[in-house]
């Protein structure tokens, strides 16, 4: 099966990486850390959720991981993510994409107000 | 009423996705469910997980294979077809391409011993081994292994190749058991073997009903695997005699049939110079055969319309029809004579045979060889080959099924040196008899 392309990250993938930088986190938290580090603008559905998840784990940019200790869970069933070295070289990367594209941007005086 | 809804929607989504992902998605819903309520909340989730299950329909792919998950049971995964990249398909071309050239150079078509005949010591105490003095046609015989060798690769492709397989197997077991009882123990040389083994492979198939004439299989000596094989090259493509005999008889003795890639325009040069005879004599005599093309372009001139001609061969190439009317041709309503002997064999009997089932010749001479070489030729060994029908053989509209071994009998039968003065005899009486 033919790996995902990650140049550029799509943007769920960077907002999933960018999650996981701080802790490890199961499906519900990344959604929900998702959405507040985008100001409420991304709410990711299962779908796009997981599917972004499958292509991070073959790309070896995220891991699943075992489950904290059970004191700090309420469901045994729930798969956790961490993300990789690999994943936060990728992560990088793309922020300097973006970047460099906010840059361009930022030269062409097209960007206004709290966004530049 | 909301927990249906949203058991619905998931349902909707791709089963693959659902195989892998479908508890975790369960969960999340039933997550984000138990914080957001409220009609508006819960409408959003609803919108949401619609606009997901669009995207998701158009954009997922299943997840990789693995053969076991983190549990450690294993999986059994379907891959799904994908279009192959192009430097993959590159790469099984490649690999394709060496894996033949490596069978083509590791496993040569050879069926049967790859090696020369073995000719060491015998039971019988006769000679053995490759000794100076001896001819090729000697040696290769000379002792039992040797003949013994010959007749089981004979025998092995009959089971193999030839098309019934009850009968393969009949005709095999007859000749181990000839060689068994020591039939050809006395036999010195290869073409007497090889004219021994056929004269028993067609007495056999006639005594299990095949009928006279139908071609079986054969044996050829062909002597040395350094030796030629293929049509001799001949300036004058095997015309030996192109000539106009007194009383206006043409005369033409052919010597074999020559490709047509080379030979087409030099028939047709034969041919027009005989067109104005009023008989015409084709001598046979020591025609060993050829080409079925060319005998079929000579046989055009003798016809005023398409003519059948009859061809053993399983998928031939050549033509079934003459390409007659031929343009500017006299002869197809001229008398004509073929000469014959037992050394005219193979595309020349094809010739015969064709014109005699047409009543459209007189043949005068001795009957053929009865060669039909009509099979597929397998290599036995370095000295030895042999035809086989592989596949049935065509229909035959003529009573006489072939000529195999039975040769083609003459209308004339009369020895060989007198054979064209009896023709020439017979062109010239039926001319003074149609005056």
């Amino acid at each position: 099966m033919p790996k995902q392309k990650f140049s550029p990250l799509p943007a769920a993938a960077f907002q999933i990486l960018m999650a996981l930088v701080d802790e490890d986190l199961h499906g519900y938290e990344i959604m929900r850390r998702v959405e507040e580090q985008s100001g409420g603008r991304t709410r990711l559905g299962p779908g796009t959720l997981y599917s972004s998840i499958q292509a991070l784990l073959e790309a070896g940019f995220i891991v699943e991981v075992s489950q904290p200790s059970a004191a700090d869970t309420n469901d045994e069933r729930r798969r956790y993510y961490r993300v990789t070295a690999a994943g936060r070289k990728a992560g990088r990367e793309e922020a300097e994409r973006m970047a460099d594209l906010l840059r361009t941007a930022r030269a062409k005086k097209i960007l206004r107000g709290e966004y530049v | 009423m909301f927990d249906r809804v949203v058991a619905f929607l998931l349902r909707l989504y791709p089963e693959e996705f659902r195989r892998v992902y479908r508890r975790d998605a369960m969960q999340l819903m039933w997550d984000r469910a138990g914080h957001e309520r409220g009609v508006r909340l819960r409408a959003r989730l609803l919108m949401d997980l619609t606009r997901d299950l669009v995207v998701t329909s158009l954009t997922w792919s299943p997840p990789a294979p693995e053969l076991a998950r983190t549990d450690g049971r294993p999986r059994f995964d379907i891959l799904r077809p994908h279009r192959p990249r192009p430097e993959a398909l590159a790469a099984g071309t490649l690999t394709s391409m060496l894996m033949l050239v490596s069978f083509a150079l590791l496993f040569q078509p050879r069926v049967f011993p790859p090696a020369p005949i073995q000719l060491g010591e015998g039971s019988g105490g006769e000679p053995t081994g490759l000794e100076s003095g001896d001819s090729d046609q000697q040696v290769i015989v000379n002792g039992p292994g040797g003949r013994l060798t010959v007749v089981a690769a004979v025998a092995a492709n009959l089971r193999q190749r030839y098309f019934d397989y009850a009968i393969g197997q009949q005709l095999a077991d007859a000749l181990l058991a000839f060689e068994k009882n020591g039939r050809y123990r006395s036999i010195r040389t290869g073409p007497e073997l090889a004219d021994r083994i056929n004269d028993d492979i067609y007495t056999t198939s006639r005594a299990i009903g095949i009928p006279p004439g139908e071609f079986v299989a054969d044996v050829v000596f062909i002597g040395d695997r350094t030796a030629p094989i293929g049509p001799p090259s001949d300036p004058n493509c095997m015309f030996r005699t192109i000539e106009t005999l007194p009383r206006n008889i043409g005369h033409l003795k052919l010597d074999g049939f020559m490709p047509p890639s080379r030979c087409q325009e030099t028939a047709r040069r034969a041919m027009e110079a005989v067109n104005k005879a009023d008989a015409l004599i084709i001598d046979l005599q020591d025609n060993g055969g050829g080409m079925g093309e060319t005998a079929l372009q000579i046989a055009g001139y003798l016809f005023d319309r398409p003519a059948f001609l009859y061809d053993p061969r399983p998928n031939t190439p050549v033509p079934s029809h003459t390409a007659s009317p031929v343009a500017g041709s006299a002869l197809a309503n001229k008398p004509v004579y073929l000469l014959t002997s037992a050394r005219t064999a193979s595309a020349a009997e094809y010739f015969v045979y064709n014109l005699k089932m047409l009543k459209r010749v007189t043949i005068v001479g001795g009957r053929t060889a009865g060669a039909m070489h009509a099979g597929a030729f397998h290599r036995i060994d370095d000295h030895f080959g042999m035809g086989i029908q592989e596949t049935p053989p065509p229909d035959n509209p003529y009573p006489v099924k072939g000529w195999e071994a039975i040769g083609i009998e003459p209308d004339v039968l009369v020895p060989r040196a007198e054979a064209l003065d009896v023709a020439r005899a017979l062109a010239e009486s039926r001319a003074k008899r149609s005056r």
